[in-house]
Order: C-alpha cells, then structure tokens, then sequence
C-alpha cells in the first residue's frame, strides 16, 4: 500500500490504538461542527447572506484543524515511543472559541431576530 | 501502564505560550494526553449537539411551542452550549496541569451545568404540556 496516500498508516507501537481513537474523535468532532452548522441556512429567507457564515467558518475551522491533524497524528505515534508529547493548545483553543462564537451567534440570532 | 513506574524527563522544551498555560512540572504519559484531548473533544461534540438543538427548537418548531415559549427554550440550549464549549476548554487546561504537577484531577464543573440546565429545560416542557393539555 501506498504510504504517502495514506498517511494514517504508520505503524506505531501502542496497543491501546491511542493515536488513532483520537485522530477519529477529532475527525467526528469535525464533521459534527459542519453539520450542525448547516441548521443556521434555515435562516436564509430571514437574515440573507449572515445565515451563511456560520457554515464559512465552520468550514474553514475544519479544513485548517484537518490539514494539522495528518501532523498531529505522526506527532502521537513518535510521542508516545519517546515518552513525550506536546498538548495541542492551538487547535484546543481554535475549536473551543469556535464553537462558543458559533454559539453566541446562535444566542444573538434567536434573541434579537 | 502506569506513569508513576518510572520517572519522566523534568526539563521539557515548551514555547512561552505553552509555559505560561500549563505551568511547571514533567511531562505526562502521552497516553493519558491524548485521553485527556478525547474527553475535550467529546464535551465539545456535546456543545454542538446542544446548539443544533437550539437552532433546530427555533427554526423547525414554530407550529408546536407559543414563540415565548420557544424562544426560551432555544436560548436555554444555546446558553447551555456556549457554557460547555467554554467549560470543556477551561477543564482540558486544568486536567492538563493536574498532570503535568503530579496533582489529583479537578472535580469536572461541566457536569452540574449539564445537569441543572438540561432539568431546566425537561421542567420547561413538561410544564408547558401539562399547560395545554389541562
């Protein structure tokens, strides 16, 4: 199998599967932001182009997390070999503001609309 | 495996960032990091679950609930999930301390907050259907 298409596939010496629950609980994590954000269209008639940009930058928070996951992963792998690994402080911080921002926007639309 | 069965590095190399939110101590076992990433994660996936609920209360339920009624409850879901999204951060960075000092993990605040605003809501509703049916 091809390794550089599929960067996933490293092999990796824990066999609690730690690097890969996390890569697919970030993943979920991902995917359920996008989704959620596409109730906010329902508001398309009523608040025009601001409906859409929950989903912009639902989207653009999730391709930016995913492009650093492939990294993140490869990180974990050597990490727990080295007995060493870095908390994700960046992509913590980038995704709990979003989804609270995401929120207070929700808050805002309903309470002043 | 146990990180308290041998010692780990004391000196590990952070940025200012990364010192000053995390504070002193050795590094944890990257396992339990990771662990504590998931937990964060899944609190976060809450949230989101949360806010849908909110928007979908306002948006799909128009012929259900009276507009007070539901604009109440979907600021309630949507409060409640900008509580936890903030709460999940707040909790990741002290869980990661706690480790990183060798310290007992803080008591999770999220839990109550979930706890006491989803009987809120629950109470809202039953309260309202108990309206309309008498």
């Amino acid at each position: 199998m091809n390794r550089r298409a599929t960067p996933e596939l490293v092999a990796h010496n824990d066999p609690g599967l730690q690097p890969e629950r996390t890569l697919l609980a970030w993943r979920r994590t991902l995917m359920t932001l996008v989704v959620a954000c596409t109730l906010f269209l329902r508001w398309i008639p009523q608040f025009g182009i601001l409906a859409v940009l929950p989903i912009v930058v639902a989207l653009v928070l999730s391709l930016g997390i995913q492009v650093g996951l492939r990294w993140r992963y490869r990180r974990s792998i050597t990490g727990i070999r080295e007995e060493r690994l870095s908390a994700p402080l960046l992509e913590i911080a980038l995704l709990g503001a979003g989804v609270g921002g995401l929120s207070l926007y929700g808050i805002y639309a309903v309470a002043f609309f | 495996m146990n990180s308290q069965d041998h010692p780990r590095p004391t000196a590990p190399d952070r940025d200012k960032i990364s010192s000053a939110l995390l504070g002193g101590g050795c590094e944890p076992d990257p396992r339990f990091t990771l662990a504590n990433e998931r937990t964060f994660l899944a609190w976060i996936r809450t949230a989101l679950a949360l806010m849908a609920g909110g928007i979908a209360v306002e948006a799909f339920t128009a012929e259900v609930f009276d507009p007070g009624l539901r604009k109440a409850v979907a600021l309630t879901l949507l409060v409640l999930a900008l509580l936890l999204s903030a709460s999940a951060c707040v909790r990741w960075l002290r869980v990661e301390r706690a480790m990183r000092q060798r310290k007992p993990l803080p008591l999770p605040l999220l839990v109550p907050i979930l706890s006491l605003g989803g009987a809120l809501v629950a109470a809202g509703l039953i309260a309202f259907l108990t309206y309309r049916a008498s």
